[in-house]
C-alpha cells in the first residue's frame, strides 16, 4: 500500500509539472485565483452560450437566501461592450446570477452578490448560459464572471 | 507523455481509493444541538421507510467513497437569526434547516393503501422526502463535478425528485424552484399541464415557510422581472392575467420590466 501511494505521489508531481508548464504556455490571467482554475475556466468557456465583456449598470435586491433545493438568483443588468462568443444582438443583457454561499460571487448569502465584483461601473467578462431565451445565468459561480483587463481577455480567448 | 502519465495516475488513484473504507452521509456533530442531529437521522429513517427511491439513494451514498455532509440547524426566521438565509437547505455550506423541513409534509397510506397528505395539503405538493432526496443527491452529484457546478447538480436533484414523487403516486417533474425578493418560493412543475406551487415565506428577505404551500393548475407559465429585481415565474390561464399579477407584484406597470416570456403546453 505504501509503495503504491509513493508511486502515485511521484507520478502526481511529474503530472502537475506537465500540466503547469502547458497552462503557462497557453494562458496567464492577472489574478492568481483564475490562474489556479484554468481548466475550470476552459470548461466553462466551452459550455457558455455567450461570452461578453460588459459593464454593470444595475444590481437588483438581494433575496437574502442561498441556493440549494431552491435556486436563488439575484438580477444584474449590464451594458455590453464587446461580444467574445455566441450570438447576441442587443446592447444590454440581463443576468440572473445564482447565489451559492461561499462561492466567489457571494461572500455572505444574506448580503447577496459581492459588491466588490458587482457594482455599477465595474467591467467584467461574463460566461453565460441562455436559460429560457430571455434570461441568462452565469455558467458557474466561481469563474462565470472574470474581472476585465485586456490581458484577462487575451487569456480567456486562448481557452476558446 | 503527460497524457499517458495522467491515465496511469488515475488508475493508481482508483486503486488507492478502492482500498479505502467507504464513507456515508456525515452529520456535522454539534454538542450544543444533539437534538437536531437526532431529528435529522429520524427524518432520513422515516423517508427511507416511506420511499424506496430515498432508500436506494442513501444506500448509494453509503456504499460510495464520497461523503455527503449535512449540518442540521434550526431557524426561527427572526432578524438576528444566523440561519435566516437558509431556505430548507444551503448547498455550499451544508446547512439544512429542520424548521423548514418540519413545515413540509409527508403522505401516509390510508385504509385502502392509497397515499394521502394531511388535510389541507395538495396531493401534488412537494413532500419532505422529496426535498431531502433533492439536496442529498445534489450534494452527492457535486462530489463528482467539483466546485462551481451548482447548476448541473441542481438539475440532477430535480430529476431525482421525480423518483420520490412516483413512490408517492404523484406525477409531475419540477422544472424550476425559485426564491424571489417578494417573499415567496415558487415551484413550477409539469405533468400533462403546468402546475405552480407557491410557498409563502416569512418576509421578503430570508425567513421561513409561514404556511402550507398551495398548488394551482395553470395553462401558462411566464417569467417576469421587476425593474432591478429577480425574475419570478407566474402561472395563469392567460398571458394578460399573468402580466396583471406580475404588475401588481412589482407595485405598478412602471416597475415591471417589459421583457417576459411565457410557455404553454
Amino acid at each position: 500500500m505504501f509503495i503504491r501511494i509513493s508511486i502515485f505521489s511521484l507520478l502526481l508531481v511529474v503530472l502537475t509539472g506537465c500540466a503547469a508548464s502547458q497552462n503557462q504556455a497557453v494562458m496567464q490571467f492577472d489574478q492568481a485565483y483564475f490562474n489556479d482554475r484554468v481548466a475550470q475556466i476552459r470548461s466553462a468557456a466551452q459550455q457558455a452560450d455567450v461570452i461578453v465583456v460588459a459593464t454593470v449598470t444595475q444590481v437588483g435586491a438581494a433575496p437574502g437566501r442561498s441556493s440549494g433545493f431552491v435556486k436563488v438568483n439575484q438580477h444584474v443588468s449590464y451594458r455590453i461592450d464587446k461580444l467574445l462568443k455566441g450570438y447576441y444582438q442587443q446592447s444590454a443583457i440581463d443576468v440572473e446570477h445564482v447565489l451559492v454561499a461561499n462561492s466567489r460571487h457571494v461572500k455572505l448569502a444574506a448580503q447577496g452578490l459581492d459588491p466588490a465584483i458587482f457594482t455599477p461601473g465595474n467591467k467584467l467578462i461574463l460566461l453565460l448560459k441562455n436559460v429560457n431565451t430571455l434570461f441568462y445565468e452565469d455558467v458557474n459561480e466561481y469563474v462565470g464572471s472574470i474581472d476585465y483587463s485586456a490581458n484577462n481577455e487575451r487569456a480567456l480567448l486562448h481557452a476558446l | 507523455m503527460c497524457k499517458n502519465l495522467a491515465i496511469l495516475s488515475w488508475c493508481l488513484l482508483a486503486l488507492v481509493l478502492s482500498n479505502s473504507s467507504s464513507a456515508t452521509v456525515v452529520i456535522t456533530p454539534d454538542p450544543l444541538r444533539p437534538q437536531d442531529q437526532a431529528d435529522f437521522e429520524r427524518l432520513v429513517a422515516e423517508c427511507e421507510e416511506l420511499s424506496p427511491a430515498v432508500h436506494e439513494l442513501m444506500e448509494i451514498v453509503r456504499r460510495s467513497s464520497r461523503t455527503v455532509t449535512v449540518d442540521p440547524v434550526r431557524s426561527d426566521g427572526t432578524a438576528g437569526d444566523p440561519n435566516r438565509d437558509v431556505a430548507w437547505d444551503s448547498f455550499a455550506d451544508n446547512r439544512v434547516d429542520l424548521s423548514d423541513m418540519d413545515k413540509a409534509s409527508n403522505p401516509s397510506r390510508d385504509a385502502n393503501g392509497n397515499w394521502v397528505f394531511p388535510l389541507g395539503i395538495s396531493p401534488l405538493a412537494t413532500s419532505r422526502c422529496q426535498i431531502l432526496a433533492h439536496f442529498i443527491w445534489e450534494r452527492f452529484h457535486a462530489q463528482f463535478t467539483g466546485p462551481g457546478n451548482f447548476a448541473p447538480a441542481h438539475a440532477s436533484g430535480n430529476d431525482y425528485e421525480d423518483r420520490v414523487r412516483r413512490d408517492f403516486g404523484q406525477d409531475g417533474h419540477p422544472v424550476n424552484t425559485n426564491g424571489n425578493s417578494a417573499g415567496n418560493v415558487t415551484t413550477v412543475f409539469i405533468n400533462d399541464d403546468f402546475y405552480v406551487e407557491t410557498t409563502p415565506m416569512g418576509g421578503p428577505l430570508g425567513g421561513d415557510p409561514s404556511g402550507p404551500s398551495t398548488v394551482t393548475k395553470v395553462k401558462l407559465v411566464c417569467m417576469f422581472r421587476c425593474e432591478g429585481g429577480t425574475s419570478f415565474p407566474i402561472g395563469a390561464d392567460t398571458e394578460a392575467a399573468a402580466r396583471g399579477e406580475a404588475t401588481a407584484r412589482c407595485g405598478g406597470a412602471a416597475n415591471l420590466n417589459t421583457a417576459y416570456i411565457c410557455r404553454s403546453k
